[in-house]
């Protein structure tokens, strides 16, 4: 008993302070109560329906059949402070110098499987499950059009936006090769990919001065995209059962890029001179005259999902203690950019649509620039059989945020730096039953983002400067049926 | 039951948790005023000061004040309002009666002032002349082709003013005066040539030393000259003065201040009959007695303006064909530089600019030497700007930024 009380305190501590790197980026790791609330530390253990994401490896050791679920509910409560300032000294409709909230919402990831050991080829095991492998979500109101530029027209709340989901429908077998001993798992993914990117650019007035003075400098446009698209990828494990204590495991996850397509509302507000010299109908006249200026078009960009390794072990100090450790690294530098382009374009009336200064101004491609870089995540946890009827468990991690370059960061991904989870939960046993309720505080590191940089000279800025914030709280519910 | 207790305790800890996670922490909004002040429209014939106006056969004068919220809704329910001070701005070459507002004044003001920023004030936005550069807001009885501006800016307009807007304090120490490019020449101008009318001066760069300080701030206008030739294509040309062109920027600068300090005519005696037409109007016509005009023809400009029957005014320029100052003429001009007609006239007068390297045409030069004749007498805030990648930081491009600053530097001074 004194070694159990001594490991769980060791455990505990080791949670609160250890160094794990996980991956960050848009990648969602909130997949059952077991695994989340042991940090993610799972790939080693990975006994039940939730093994499917964690470690395929896992389903061959699995003794009964099994359906779940679990439900993973994220809020996000960032914080920016904006100092979004032409030359570091105009104003630019952004608001500067005072605490911003991301819009309030209470995210959910919701995620299944069933395992069913079906007398195939042996000891094969399948299973089917259905999980979000990345999921990010983030909305922002940080722009008002100044009074002076154009006081009637005003901008949708959700000016910054990222909403990217990726669902993932797997078909896992796994099978073991030494009894006992070593599983080897594979998922094959159908991939189902859904993006909203809403985002604001402020584009140079192109016509000549006076009418380019400030405040009519830059033209906000609101571009928001909305499309979705299939891809495949498909995970792989092994899992060696080393002696009765001792699990290691080894992990990959190759997902294949998703291109998706949709429909782009673009929105151009107007400046808005109180005294337009120019003649109605005329081209002067649409640059001055504040209308707003929309039209649709179809999109295509290209989703780049990051393949990943892990790598865990676990232990088993007793029959009812175990503590795991996982790592993983990510190759999130496949994800340079979101480039958006555009066809088809429809909705542009007038001069906005006769005329070649204006079509040259109003009809352009979107690059956003994010050139992230590899990460790691290592997670720490343990899980504790109360009794017959409660586990409880706790965890930790850090997570390595894939955006270093300042020059690049936007309120779209919040990622700030090396983020620290804590992570607890429990698990309820009531007959063939298991109901787990997980509750996780990630804290990430504040970030100061210095200055407005222009990365790839298209006069439009690439990241967003100001003091950010980015704690997220998360609650996970699940249940899990053994027959 | 420790058991339980230890169960109870780690739900409710984690509750906590969920709670203190979701709470709703407001949503991000813009703090617009939700209402101000307005642009009151305030043409008028000012007969006298612009009877021999070039292109003004009408001696109309185009203006319009802004009237913030406090002096409005008084009016508008039929009391009367708490008096106001009044703020003169004068526009700069090519720019009209709509230019403050179409640089954001309105707006501006009505934020500062809901903010407290600055205290409620009228603001006169007066035009400069689109067609010929404004004159300088310079002219009397000698250059009626300019208009009597000396006449107009420190005099006859206050006088309109006030008799039409009953509500701002007639006390030159609630009166300000600024202006940008031509403007800031002309705000100078006014309040030297109207001692104790003005508390307060805001200006941006312009034309505020014609020869600069020969020094490190270099010529002034003369390092212009040759420019002024060299866009048309006339430098060096035996008959420069005779092909030259209207249509350029700098070519309106010099037209529009030979035409205030170097007009042809030096004098005229003129005569007016009414006359009623056949739509039953009454008409005035103009008809020129005699005239003085000046003899050396060196740079006379002579076949380019025409300003109807009667009313060809012509202009020396101050520069010969090799675009070197020409004495005789420039130095009618040099009459005009506000450094050779100063005195103590800016005595308790609040003074600010605001000055960018990127100012046209020598302008920042030209005002630093004017800065530092000021700081002889008198204490000068000075704001030296600069803009942001790809925008240069003319007077005009940042006016919507300095105007903050003038507005402020005004209201305090009308404050002390």
């Amino acid at each position: 008993m004194r070694i159990v009380k001594f490991s769980i305190s060791l455990l505990t501590i080791f949670a609160l302070i250890s160094p794990t790197l996980s991956a960050g980026g848009y990648e969602i790791t909130s997949v059952g109560t077991r695994a989340r609330a042991m940090g993610g530390a799972f790939r080693a253990i990975a006994d039940d329906w939730t093994a499917a994401y964690y470690n395929p490896a896992g389903y061959a050791f699995v003794n009964d059949n099994q359906l779940g679920a679990s439900l993973s509910m994220l809020h996000p409560r960032h914080e920016i402070i904006p100092d979004y300032r032409w030359g570091g000294v105009y104003e630019t409709g952004i608001f500067n110098d005072r605490t911003n909230y991301n819009d309030h919402e209470i995210l959910s990831s919701p995620s299944a499987g069933f395992i069913a050991r079906l007398p195939i080829w042996g000891e094969t095991v399948f299973g089917l499950s259905a999980y979000q492998p990345f999921d990010y979500n983030v909305s922002w109101t940080l722009y008002d059009l100044p009074s002076a530029y154009n006081a009637d027209l005003g901008l949708p709340s959700d000016q910054y936006r990222t909403d990217l989901d990726v669902a993932a429908f797997q078909l896992t077998v796994s099978r073991e090769f030494m009894e006992d001993k070593l599983s080897v798992g594979l998922g094959l993914e159908i991939l189902r990919g859904d993006l909203i990117f809403n985002n604001l650019l402020l584009h140079d007035n192109p016509m000549a001065d006076p009418f380019d003075d400030r405040p009519f400098d830059k033209i906000p446009h609101w571009s928001n995209n909305d499309g979705r698209g299939w891809g495949l990828g498909f995970r792989t494990g092994f899992l060696l059962k080393a002696n009765d204590k001792l699990n290691f495991a080894a992990t990959a996850h190759i997902p294949a890029d998703i291109t998706i397509k949709g429909e782009a509302n673009q929105i151009f507000y107007m400046p808005k001179l109180p005294f337009t010299p120019f003649p109605e109908g005329s081209v002067g006249y649409l640059f001055t005259a504040g209308e707003k200026v929309e039209y649709k078009a179809d999109f295509e960009t290209k989703l780049a999902l990051p393949a990943s390794f892990g790598f865990g072990l676990a232990y088993t100090f007793s029959e009812k203690l175990v503590v795991a450790l996982d790592a993983e690294y990510t190759l999130w530098s496949s994800f340079e950019n979101l480039e958006f382009k555009y066809s088809n374009d429809k909705g542009l009336t007038g001069s906005a649509d006769t005329s070649l200064f204006s079509r040259t101004f109003f009809i352009r491609d979107m690059t956003v620039l994010t050139d992230w870089k590899d990460a790691g995540k290592v997670m720490l946890g343990a899980s504790y059989r109360y009794n017959d009827y409660l586990t409880l468990m706790a965890g930790s991690s850090i997570d390595q945020s894939p955006i270093q370059d300042d020059g690049l960061f936007t309120p779209h991904f919040v990622d700030t730096g090396d983020k620290y989870s804590i992570n607890g939960g429990f698990t309820l046993h009531i007959n063939q039953w298991d109901l787990g309720f997980v509750q996780t505080y990630i804290h990430a590191p504040d970030l100061t983002i210095e200055s407005l940089t222009d990365v790839n000279n298209d006069g439009l800025v690439d990241n967003f400067p100001g003091d950010y914030k980015a704690d997220t709280f998360e609650t996970l519910l699940s249940f899990n049926y053994r027959f | 039951m420790t058991k339980y207790i230890k169960i109870l305790f780690w739900v409710l800890a984690l509750t906590a948790c969920l709670v203190s996670g979701c709470s709703d922490r407001g949503t991000n909004s813009a703090d617009r005023p939700t209402s101000g002040g307005e642009i009151l429209v305030t043409d008028h014939i000012f007969f006298d000061e612009f009877v021999l106006q070039i292109m003004n056969e009408f001696q109309q004068f185009f203006m319009r004040v802004y009237i913030p919220e406090v002096a409005i809704t008084p009016i508008q329910g039929g009391a009367t309002p708490k008096p106001i001070p009044l703020l003169v701005l004068l526009a700069p070459q090519g720019g009209d009666h709509n230019f403050y507002f179409n640089h954001g004044l309105r707006e501006i003001a009505n934020e500062m002032i809901a903010s407290g920023e600055i205290e409620p004030m009228a603001i006169a936005c007066v035009p400069n002349d689109k067609v010929f550069g404004g004159y300088w807001y310079a002219g009397d009885t000698t250059r009626l082709g300019a208009g009597k501006y000396d006449q107009l800016i420190g005099g006859t307009l206050l006088d309109f003013l006030y008799s039409r807007l009953p509500f701002l304090i007639d006390s030159p120490d609630k009166r300000g005066i600024g202006g940008v490019g031509q403007g800031a020449y002309g705000a100078f101008r006014a309040a030297i040539l109207n001692p104790g009318q003005f508390r307060s001066i805001s200006v941006t760069d312009g034309p505020l030393d014609f020869d600069g300080d020969g020094g490190a701030h270099g010529n002034g206008l003369i390092d212009l000259f040759p420019d002024a030739l060299n866009e048309q294509g006339l430098l060096g040309e035996a008959n420069a003065f005779s092909r030259f062109d209207s249509t350029t920027d700098l070519a309106h600068f010099f037209i529009g201040g030979a035409l205030a300090f170097s007009p042809h005519d030096t004098l005229i005696v003129w005569d007016s009959t009414h006359r009623l037409d056949f739509s039953g109007r009454w008409y005035i016509d103009i008809a020129i007695v005699s005239r003085e005009i000046i003899t050396d023809s060196t740079t006379l400009v002579d076949s380019i303006i025409g300003a109807g029957d009667g009313h060809d005014f012509d202009f020396h320029m101050p520069f010969d064909n090799a675009g070197a100052p020409y004495p005789v003429i420039w130095n009618m001009w040099l009459d005009d530089n506000l450094e050779n007609m100063l005195s103590n006239e800016l005595a308790g007068v609040n003074i600010w600019v605001g000055t960018s390297r990127d100012a046209p045409w020598n302008f920042y030069d030209q005002t630093a030497c004017w800065i530092s004749t000021l700081r002889q007498q008198y204490p000068v805030q000075v704001r030296e700007y600069t803009g942001y990648d790809g925008n240069a930081a003319t007077g005009d491009q940042y006016l919507y930024d300095l105007l903050h600053d003038m507005l402020k530097h005004h209201s305090e001074s009308f404050k002390d």
